[in-house]
C-alpha cells in the first residue's frame, strides 16, 4: 500500500512506509484523545505528505519550532481535557511528528520503536478484539519496515513475508509465556486516577443521558453463576450504585464517607446466609422476615474491579471476606482490587428492610440547591402530598400516583432525546415526555423527594442472557438500568421501575432492558389497587424453584434459549467463552488452576522448558536439514573434483593457495606457459558453470563424468619451448616432481 | 585449507532499547493483568529471542569461498576480492565486513564497513595502504545484524592466507633532490629532435624554459630514440645517498617509469641481480624483488 502510496503521488518509498504506519499507528488512538491533539496529528500528517510531494526537508530552526508549537498546542489541550494523560498524548505526538525528522536508518530504527510502544499501550486503553486483530496486522507491517531498514533493497513482498514468519516462529514462545508468566493477584500500583472513570459502563456521576452510550454496547458487563435455579430473567434487578445527590442536573453516587452497614441491622433484615460466617451467628436466633428459600447464591465473574462498589443481585444481604455492605445495601469492595472480579455473594429477591438512619433519610430527602430546578417538579410532588394527606398509606398512594402519571402522560420511551443541560427534569416531565430508564427513574425520584418520600436513584443492570455453554447469565452493557428505591414505612425501601409503564406502544426504541416491558406493565397497572400486590410486582419474588439447573420460573424466557443440539450459536457460544475465559481475561485465578491441573509450578514451568525446547529443537534442525540440502549433491561434489585438480597441480609442482578464485589460478596456469590455453579455458569454464550456476541448471551425472575426464586430461605440454623462464616456482616444480 | 573461525554475538543499541520497551511494557500489563498488552509484548519477546536464533543459525553456514588480494604499490589501497557461499538462500540481505590487518603500519583496522556482499555472494574492499612487504590479513570479520537488527552475529576468520605483494611505493627522490634520473639522462641522450606541446602529467623537468620564457607556452624537448642504447640498468649501489626504503622505493620508481616506456632494463638488488628484459613478467619480477620477496 505504501508503494503505491509512493507511486500515486511519487514519494520516496521510505518515508512513505513511514507516514503509513505512523497513521496506522495513531489511528485507534485517535478516538481517545481530545479534539484538538487528534486534529494536531492530521495536520503534521498533512504537512509530511506534501513536504514528501515537494521532496523538502525541513531545516533544524524550522523543525523545533514546529516540535515547540505542537507541545504548546499539546499543553493547551491537555490542560483544557484533563482526561487524557499527558504521557499517552506525548507518546502519539511524537509518533506523529517523528516521520518529519526521519531520514537516516538509526532514526527509523527509533521510529520504528516508537510505533510498537505506541502499539502496545494501546491495550491500555481499550481492550477490544478488534482492535487485537488491528494490531496484529500491524506488527506484520511494522515488523516488515524493521527488516526493510535493516536490510537496503529488501522488496516490500518478501519484507512482509518475512516478517509473518517471523511473528509465527515467535508464537509457541509467546502463547507458553502468555500461560505462565506468574500472573499478579492485585495490582501492585494503581494509576493516578482509576477509581471508576477509566472503565466503561455505569459511572459514578451520571447525567440523564449517560447511559444512551452503553444501549448499543454489547460488552459483558460481568457473569453471574447461580448455585440453585436461575431465577426468572426478568426479575433480575443487578443493584449497582446508589445516587442521593442531584443538583437537577448531575447525579452523583460517592458524595458522603461510605458508613458500614451495623450487624444487627444486617441480621435484622432477615437474611440467613447459607453459610454464616463466626462474625455472624447471632443472625441464627434472630427473626427472619424473608423466607430461607428466598436467598440465592451466586457468583458474579469478570466484573470491573476499578471501582467503588460491587455488583450484585438485588438486594444483597452477606458480607464476605472480599465484600461488605453499606448501610443502604451497597454492596463494596473491601480492598481495591485487579482489573476483573470474581467473587461470591447472597441475595434476597423478596426482602423487607428495617428502618434507616435518620442520615439516610435526610440524604434521600435532599432536593436541587437552585429553586429554579425541577420547580415544576417539586410543585406536583407537593400536589401529590397535599392529595394524599392523612392517608395511612401515603407513600404507597404517591407511588402509584407517579406510575400512574407515567403510564397515561402520555409518556414516551425513546433513546433519542435531546440533551438538557438547563433543566432537563422539567423539560423532560412536561415538554418533551420522551426519554429512558434515567429519565423516569431521576424524574420520579425527585418528586417523590418533593412528596417527602425519601428515594434514591439506583443504577445498575437489568436481565441479562443465558448462556448454556457457560452455564451462566451474561449481562451486558447494554443491560444498564435504572430505577428508583423509595421508603415507604410499611414495607421499608421498595424497589420501583418506572419504565416499566410504558405501554409497548409507545416504546421507539428496542431496550434490551426493556424486553419485558409489556408483561410488566400489565402486572403494574393491574396491581395497584392492593399494597400487597403493589408489592409483588415492585420487587417481585424469586421464582418457584422448579426443575434443577438451568432456567426456572412459569414463564418461559425469551432471552434462554431451550435445550436443544449442538448449534451454531452454541459453537459460537462456546469460541467466545472459551476466548473470553482462556485468553482476554486470563487472570492469576485461572492461571493458579492451569497450573493445579498441570500438577503445580514445578511441573508447569518444566513443561514450558520442553515446549520451548522444542519448538527451538524443531526449528534449529529445520534450518540445518535445509542448509544441508543446499550444499548436498552436486556442489559438494564439484567441489571435490576441483580439490582434485588441485592435487593434480601439487603432483606437477603447482601449489594452489586457500581461497584463490579460481579465475586467478586460470590465470596463474595460463602465466605459466606450462598448459594448453585452450584446455584451461575449457576445464575452468567447465567448473564455473557447475558451481556457480546450480540455479539455472543442476549439475547431472553427466556433466560431473565430463569434467573428471577434463581434469584428467589436463596434462603438461611437451613444447617446451614456450616455457618462460622467468616466471617462479616452475623450476622448482620441476624439480619436486623428479 | 579453510581459515580459522571465532562467532561471537553482541546486543544492538536497538535490540537494548527494544528490551527496555518490552519491559516497561510488561510491568504495566502485569499490573493491570491486561491480557492482549501481555500477547502482544510477549510475542514481541518472542521475535527477540527468534531474532538471536535466527542470527546465529543464518551466518553458520557461511563460509569463505574465495579471498584474493591484488598485488600493489604501498602508497596505494589494496583491493581484496571475496566472495562468500552459500549464496542461494539463507545469506541474509547484509552482512558487514571489517578486516584487521596485523601490520604495524598504523593503518586502521576497518575497511568497507556495512559492505554487502553482491547477488553471487562475491565482495569487494580496499584495505587502507600496506607496508612493503608480502600482505599479510589479520582477520575478516563477517557480520550481520540479520533479521532485525536486534543483535549483531559476527564470525571473525584468522588466518587468512594470500599471495599478494605489496611493492615500494614509486617515488622519485632524485627529483626531489635535484638530480635527473637515469632515465632522463637515457631518454634525453638521443639527439634533438624537436619541441613538442608539454601535457600535464608529464616531468617537469622536460619542459624547455627557454621556450617558455619567450612564448609563455609550456614545450617540451623531445629527443631521436637511440633504441638499443636505451637499455638500463637500476643498480641499488647507485643510490649511496638514499635510505634503504628510499632506494627501493626510487628504484622501483625507475622500473614503473621503464616498462611504462617499454624499455628493456635490468636490476642490482644486493645479492640479487636480474638481467636486461622487458615485458609483464619480467616486470612482475623486478617488483617483488623490490618488494623483497625473491631476495629476503
Amino acid at each position: 500500500m505504501s508503494v503505491l502510496l509512493a507511486r500515486r503521488f511519487a514519494l520516496p518509498a521510505g518515508d512513505a512506509w513511514m507516514l503509513l504506519l505512523s497513521v496506522l499507528v495513531l489511528l485507534p488512538h485517535l478516538s481517545y484523545l481530545p479534539v484538538l491533539l487528534a486534529v494536531l496529528c492530521g495536520v503534521i500528517w498533512l504537512l509530511d505528505l506534501l513536504l514528501m510531494g515537494l521532496r523538502v526537508r525541513l531545516s533544524r530552526p524550522v523543525k523545533a519550532g514546529l516540535v515547540l508549537a505542537a507541545l504548546a498546542i499539546l499543553w493547551i489541550g491537555v490542560v483544557q481535557r484533563t482526561e487524557v494523560s499527558l504521557g499517552l498524548a506525548l507518546v502519539c505526538l511524537v509518533i506523529a511528528l517523528k516521520p518529519l525528522e526521519t531520514h537516516d536508518r538509526r532514526s527509523r530504527r527509533s521510529f520504528a520503536l516508537l510505533c510498537y510502544f505506541g502499539a502496545l499501550i494501546f491495550f491500555f486503553q481499550d481492550q477490544s478484539d478488534l482492535w487485537l486483530a488491528y494490531y496484529a496486522a500491524y506488527l506484520v507491517v511494522l515488523t516488515g519496515f524493521v527488516l526493510r531498514v535493516e536490510h537496503l533493497g529488501l522488496e516490500t513482498g518478501p519484507a512482509l513475508k518475512n516478517a509473518v514468519a517471523l511473528l509465527v516462529q515467535a508464537l509457541p514462545l509467546a502463547i507458553v509465556l502468555f500461560y505462565l508468566f506468574p500472573r499478579l493477584p492485585e495490582p501492585l500500583w494503581h494509576w493516578g486516577d482509576s477509581s471508576g472513570e477509566s472503565v466503561t459502563g455505569v459511572p459514578d456521576e451520571v447525567e440523564l443521558h449517560t447511559l444512551n452510550a452503553l444501549a448499543e454496547s454489547g460488552e459483558v458487563a460481568f457473569e453471574a453463576r447461580f448455585d440453585g435455579p436461575v431465577p426468572e430473567v426478568s426479575s433480575l434487578y443487578w443493584r449497582g450504585p446508589i445516587y442521593y445527590f442531584t443538583d437537577g442536573r448531575v447525579w452523583d453516587s460517592d458524595y458522603f464517607p461510605v458508613t458500614p452497614m451495623a450487624p444487627e441491622r444486617l441480621a435484622a433484615s432477615g437474611e440467613r446466609s447459607p453459610e454464616p460466617g463466626p462474625d455472624r451467628g447471632a443472625s441464627e436466633s434472630m427473626p427472619l422476615t424473608a423466607r430461607a428459600d428466598e436467598t440465592i447464591g451466586y457468583r458474579i465473574s469478570e466484573a470491573d474491579g476499578f471501582r467503588h462498589w460491587l455488583i450484585a443481585l438485588d438486594l444483597p444481604v452477606e458480607e464476605t471476606s472480599e465484600a461488605m455492605l453499606t448501610e443502604d445495601y451497597q454492596l463494596v469492595p473491601r480492598r481495591r482490587v485487579g482489573s476483573k472480579l470474581s467473587y461470591r455473594m447472597t441475595s434476597a429477591l423478596s426482602i423487607q428492610t428495617p428502618p434507616d438512619s435518620e442520615a439516610v433519610y435526610l440524604k434521600a430527602l435532599q432536593l436541587p440547591f437552585k429553586a429554579r430546578m425541577a420547580k415544576d417538579a417539586r410543585l406536583l410532588g407537593e400536589a401529590l402530598q397535599a392529595e394524599s394527606a392523612g392517608d395511612a398509606q401515603a407513600a404507597q398512594q404517591i407511588i402509584r400516583r407517579i406510575l400512574q402519571y407515567f403510564a397515561e402522560g402520555p409518556f414516551y420511551y425513546a433513546l433519542d432525546t435531546p440533551q438538557s443541560v438547563t433543566n432537563p427534569i422539567d423539560e423532560f416531565l412536561f415538554e418533551e415526555r420522551r426519554g429512558y430508564c434515567t429519565h423516569y427513574a431521576a424524574a420520579m425520584t425527585l418528586i417523590l423527594r418533593a412528596a417527602e418520600v425519601p428515594a434514591r436513584m439506583i443504577l445498575g443492570y437489568r436481565g441479562g442472557e443465558w448462556s448454556r455453554a457457560k452455564g451462566a447469565v451474561i449481562v451486558r452493557q447494554r443491560h444498564a438500568h435504572a430505577w428508583v428505591e423509595a421508603w415507604t414505612p410499611t414495607f421499608g425501601w421498595l424497589r420501583v421501575d418506572p419504565t416499566g409503564v410504558i405501554p409497548p406502544e409507545r416504546v421507539f426504541a428496542q431496550d434490551p432492558a426493556n424486553g419485558e416491558a409489556s408483561a410488566f406493565n400489565e402486572r403494574v397497572l393491574g396491581s395497584l389497587a392492593g399494597a400487597d400486590e403493589l408489592r409483588r410486582f415492585l420487587r417481585p419474588r424469586a421464582a418457584s424453584p422448579a426443575g434443577q439447573g438451568g432456567p426456572a420460573g412459569g414463564d418461559v424466557d425469551p432471552l434462554q434459549p431451550r435445550e436443544s443440539a449442538l448449534s451454531l450459536g452454541y459453537i459460537a457460544d462456546m469460541g467466545e467463552y472459551l476466548w473470553t475465559g482462556w485468553v482476554k481475561d486470563y487472570n492469576h485465578e485461572r492461571q493458579q488452576h492451569l497450573v493445579g491441573m498441570s500438577g503445580g509450578w514445578p511441573a508447569a514451568s518444566g513443561l514450558a522448558l520442553a515446549v520451548i525446547a522444542g519448538a527451538l529443537l524443531v526449528y534449529v534442525a529445520r534450518a540445518l536439514l535445509r542448509r544441508r540440502r543446499a550444499t548436498r549433491g552436486s556442489a559438494r561434489r564439484v567441489s571435490a573434483l576441483y580439490a582434485l585438480l588441485g592435487k593434480r597441480l601439487a603432483r606437477l609442482g603447482i601449489r594452489t593457495l586457500p581461497q584463490e578464485p579460481h579465475q586467478s589460478l586460470h590465470r596463474r596456469l595460463v602465466a605459466t606457459g606450462r598448459f594448453d590455453p585452450y584446455s584451461l579455458s575449457e576445464l575452468f569454464t567447465t567448473y564455473e558453470r557447475l558451481r556457480y550456476r546450480q540455479h539455472e541448471q543442476q549439475a547431472g551425472d553427466k556433466d560431473l563424468r565430463g569434467f573428471r575426464r577434463q581434469i584428467a586430461r589436463l596434462r603438461v605440454r611437451s613444447d617446451r619451448k614456450q616455457l618462460q623462464r622467468q616466471v617462479p616456482g616452475l623450476d622448482q616444480g620441476r624439480r619436486n616432481n623428479n | 585449507m579453510q581459515a580459522r573461525r571465532s562467532m561471537s554475538v553482541r546486543i544492538t543499541g536497538l535490540g537494548i532499547a527494544f528490551l527496555a520497551m518490552l519491559l516497561v511494557t510488561l510491568a504495566g500489563a502485569s499490573n493491570e493483568n491486561n491480557s492482549f498488552a501481555y500477547l502482544l509484548v510477549f510475542t514481541l519477546l518472542g521475535l527477540f529471542i527468534v531474532a538471536f536464533v535466527k542470527g546465529a543459525l543464518s551466518l553458520l553456514p557461511v563460509r569463505l569461498l574465495h579471498l584474493h588480494a591484488e598485488s600493489t604499490f604501498a602508497d596505494r589501497p589494496v583491493p581484496v576480492r571475496g566472495a562468500l557461499t552459500p549464496r542461494d538462500h539463507a545469506i541474509p540481505g547484509l552482512l558487514e565486513l571489517t578486516s584487521a590487518t596485523t601490520s604495524s603500519g598504523g593503518a586502521g583496522p576497518v575497511m568497507a564497513p556495512g559492505m554487502a556482499p553482491g547477488a553471487d555472494g562475491g565482495f569487494e574492499l580496499r584495505l587502507p595502504p600496506q607496508p612493503r612487504g608480502r600482505l599479510s590479513l589479520g582477520s575478516l570479520v563477517i557480520s550481520t545484524g540479520y533479521p532485525a537488527g536486534l543483535f549483531r552475529w559476527s564470525i571473525r576468520l584468522h588466518g587468512l592466507a594470500t599471495a599478494a605483494l605489496i611493492y615500494p611505493a614509486p617515488i622519485d627522490h632524485l627529483v626531489a633532490a635535484g638530480r635527473r634520473s637515469p632515465l632522463q639522462a637515457a631518454a634525453e641522450s638521443g639527439d634533438f629532435d624537436e619541441l613538442a606541446a608539454w601535457r600535464e602529467g608529464e616531468s617537469l623537468s622536460g619542459i624547455c624554459w627557454k621556450s617558455y620564457a619567450r612564448s609563455g607556452k609550456r614545450m617540451r624537448k623531445r629527443f631521436l630514440q637511440s633504441s638499443p642504447s636505451s637499455d638500463l640498468c637500476f643498480d641499488w649501489n647507485g643510490l649511496p645517498t638514499l635510505s634503504d626504503e628510499q632506494k627501493r622505493s626510487q628504484l622501483c620508481h625507475w622500473v614503473v617509469d621503464a616498462h611504462r616506456r617499454r624499455a628493456r632494463y635490468g636490476l642490482r638488488l644486493p645479492g640479487i641481480m636480474i638481467e636486461l628484459a622487458s615485458g609483464e613478467p619480467h616486470y612482475r619480477r623486478c617488483l617483488a624483488a623490490l618488494a623483497g620477496d625473491l631476495g629476503e
